[in-house]
């Protein structure tokens, strides 16, 4: 990519202007990443600080091929997988603990954010999907990755980030039709 | 369900979902105290201070030609003792 390789060799060269496009780019879509992947603002603050304070003490090092978007979220992404070690949080299982709880009779700031009622089911889903199944299609569906990109980033094969990404959808699926069943029950809307 | 996982309707309802925004006060403190160190670390050294240098090498030369000057022992002292008496 051309535009990334000429803003690596900017980075490399100490140059604030380059990381202030960089930062302004990217800023508000790793807090975003950060935020729904671990349900906590002050968790995706914190992550996101350590995120730029890593990025800058090794942009003299990166290499002119680097493709900024994937590196970023790599970091971010390690960085929260670090913090649910060191909390011994457990990644895979971080939805049965309600960090940020989501019942239906009370809507999350994420869901009062959501606008329509499809993007607020899928804000429930996501948020009751283990960690790894919400950063795949939170990568994918929210970055516009593509799976071998989404790979780079979460450290695996392409072939396996397939088959994350096929059991994500699946798992989302299910949320979704779980929570549309909850819904007619609650207020009988398909009720005769 | 479809193969290509980018006919689900999900994935366009994700792309929807709105931005959730950092705090500004704090985003800009950081971007300031980052930009500041990118650029520090990317400033070349500052060519070292030749005076300073020579000062430098003068001193570890005199420490080297000085003698070690140890402790007398209680012989020496001893010896030295009788060399006076005498």
């Amino acid at each position: 990519m051309d535009g990334d390789s000429d803003l690596v060799a900017r980075l490399k060269a100490g140059d604030g202007d380059a990381f202030d496009s960089l930062y302004a780019t990217f800023n508000p879509r790793l807090f975003n990443f950060l935020a729904r992947l671990s349900r906590r603002r002050d968790v995706a603050e914190e992550l996101l600080e350590e995120t730029w304070l890593r990025v800058v003490a090794h942009a003299p090092r990166l290499r002119d091929d680097t493709r900024l978007a994937p590196w970023l979220f790599t970091i971010a992404r390690n960085l929260f997988a670090s913090y649910c070690r060191s909390r011994h949080l457990d990644y895979d299982a971080q939805a049965g603990i309600h960090l940020w709880p989501v019942p239906i009779s009370s809507p999350s700031p994420f869901e009062a954010a959501a606008a329509g009622q499809l993007q607020q089911r899928v804000e429930v889903a996501l948020s009751k999907l283990p960690g790894p199944d919400r950063e795949v299609l939170l990568l994918v569906g929210l970055e516009g990755m593509t799976p071998s990109e989404a790979a780079v980033v979460c450290g695996v094969t392409p072939e396996a980030m397939r088959q994350r990404l096929s059991r994500a959808r699946v798992r989302l699926a299910e949320q979704l039709e779980f929570s549309a069943g909850l819904r007619v029950a609650r207020f009988g809307e398909a009720l005769p | 369900m479809s193969d290509d996982y980018r006919d689900d309707p999900w994935v366009d309802a994700i792309a929807a979902l709105p931005l959730i925004r950092p705090d500004d006060d704090r985003a800009e403190a950081v971007r300031r105290r980052c930009r500041a160190m990118l650029q520090k670390r990317a400033a070349p050294a500052p060519a070292p201070d030749k005076a300073a240098v020579r000062v430098s090498e003068w001193r570890s030369r005199e420490r080297q030609l000085q003698p070690r000057l140890r402790p007398p022992s209680r012989f020496s002292i001893r010896i030295a003792l009788r060399t006076r008496q005498s």
